[in-house]
């Protein structure tokens, strides 16, 4: 069974492109510079936003840390998790069934 | 340069900053209200005030985060944060969506709660103090009264803007109908405070007149208080 809950959707714009950003290991200026590209600088992630975001998503294990090498100087890396990407997908579906909807805003003029 | 400025509006202190940077002044330490600040190219910097995430300190996991995301932290004080980004890397907006506005405002509101409700403790000590016949703990209660009353405005402040910012996201909110305490309350307090506290030392005739403005403005404070509940912000 899906341990998605009712309260997880509809996730914020920030918490969406934020995971999106995630399919692949990055870090959090990456996922900041990926973000503004994809929406052509509509959404500029702020640090704090992203900070608090990223407690919250790894909290809740839909995001995990990838870099366990500590010592290290590279930057923390996060990558989605299956759980993750579960809620991203219920995200999608209920996305898609508002745009499959707001046709009807055409159709039926 | 060193200048002593005393904020209790991060938001106030946020503009000040940045207003210094403007004019070649990046601010670069701070202790107890006074401000230092070294020669800056003009507008080199972008200045913000955040709440840390702990509440003596900055969480080191939060410290690391803005350190990576190109973010300076120029200053820690007790859970506030002082950080600046090169202005030229563009707006520097700690937090872009209402929802993590609202969040960070909360917190603060919260911090503000919990330091009001620990000056009422003191109150409560000093005026035991002053029944005790202590003359000069009149003096601290009423200092202590002065500083509840700006806390406490600093709480309606808050409470107003995260009601603006749920307002704006399109959630159902009551009317917000709290008005601030007019600052002539805390100023007659602090006149009447200091007059007390200083009692030996001030001029024989002039303490009548101390002690007689303090409550002319604390009156006219408490009247100005009770016409402002009926204006809208």
């Amino acid at each position: 069974m899906s341990m998605i809950s009712e309260k997880d959707l509809p996730l914020t714009e920030a918490v969406f492109y934020i995971l999106l950003a995630l399919r692949h290991p990055n870090h959090g200026y990456g996922i900041m510079q990926e973000v503004e590209n994809m929406t052509g600088s509509r959404v500029v992630l702020g640090a704090g936003t992203l900070y608090g975001a990223v407690q919250t998503l790894e909290k809740k294990k839909w995001i995990s840390v990838l870099s366990a090498d500590q010592s290290s100087r590279k930057k923390k890396e996060y990558l989605i998790t299956e759980l993750g990407r579960e809620v991203f997908e219920a995200e999608r579906s209920r996305l898609s069934e508002l745009l499959e909807n707001a046709r009807k805003m055409e159709e039926e003029k | 340069m060193t200048r002593f400025r005393l904020y209790l509006d991060k938001d106030k202190e946020v503009e000040w900053l940045n207003r210094m940077s403007d004019e070649g002044y990046a601010m670069d330490s701070f202790f107890c209200g006074f401000y230092s600040f070294i020669p800056c190219e003009k507008g080199e910097w972008q200045y913000q005030i955040d709440i840390g995430h702990g509440f003596f300190f900055t969480n080191p996991a939060y410290k690391e985060f803005m350190k990576e995301m190109g973010v300076d932290i120029v200053q820690n004080w007790g859970p506030w944060v002082v950080l600046r980004r090169k202005a030229r890397e563009g707006e520097f907006a700690l937090y872009s969506d209402v929802d993590s506005q609202i969040a960070q405002y909360k917190k603060i509101l919260l911090m503000f709660k919990i330091v009001t409700l620990i000056e009422f403790l003191i109150l409560i000590a000093e005026l035991y103090g002053a029944c005790k016949g202590v003359t000069a703990a009149w003096g601290f209660a009423l200092l202590i009264a002065a500083i509840i009353v700006a806390f406490l405005n600093m709480v309606k402040n808050i409470k107003r803007i995260i009601w603006e910012l749920r307002e704006r996201k399109g959630e159902a909110v009551p009317e917000y109908k709290a008005r601030p305490y007019s600052p002539l309350i805390p100023a007659g307090f602090l006149i009447d405070s200091l007059t007390l506290i200083f009692l030996d030392s001030i001029p024989g005739p002039l303490k009548p007149v101390l002690l007689f403005l303090s409550l002319v403005l604390i009156i006219a404070g408490a009247f100005l208080s009770v016409r402002n509940k009926e204006k809208k912000f």
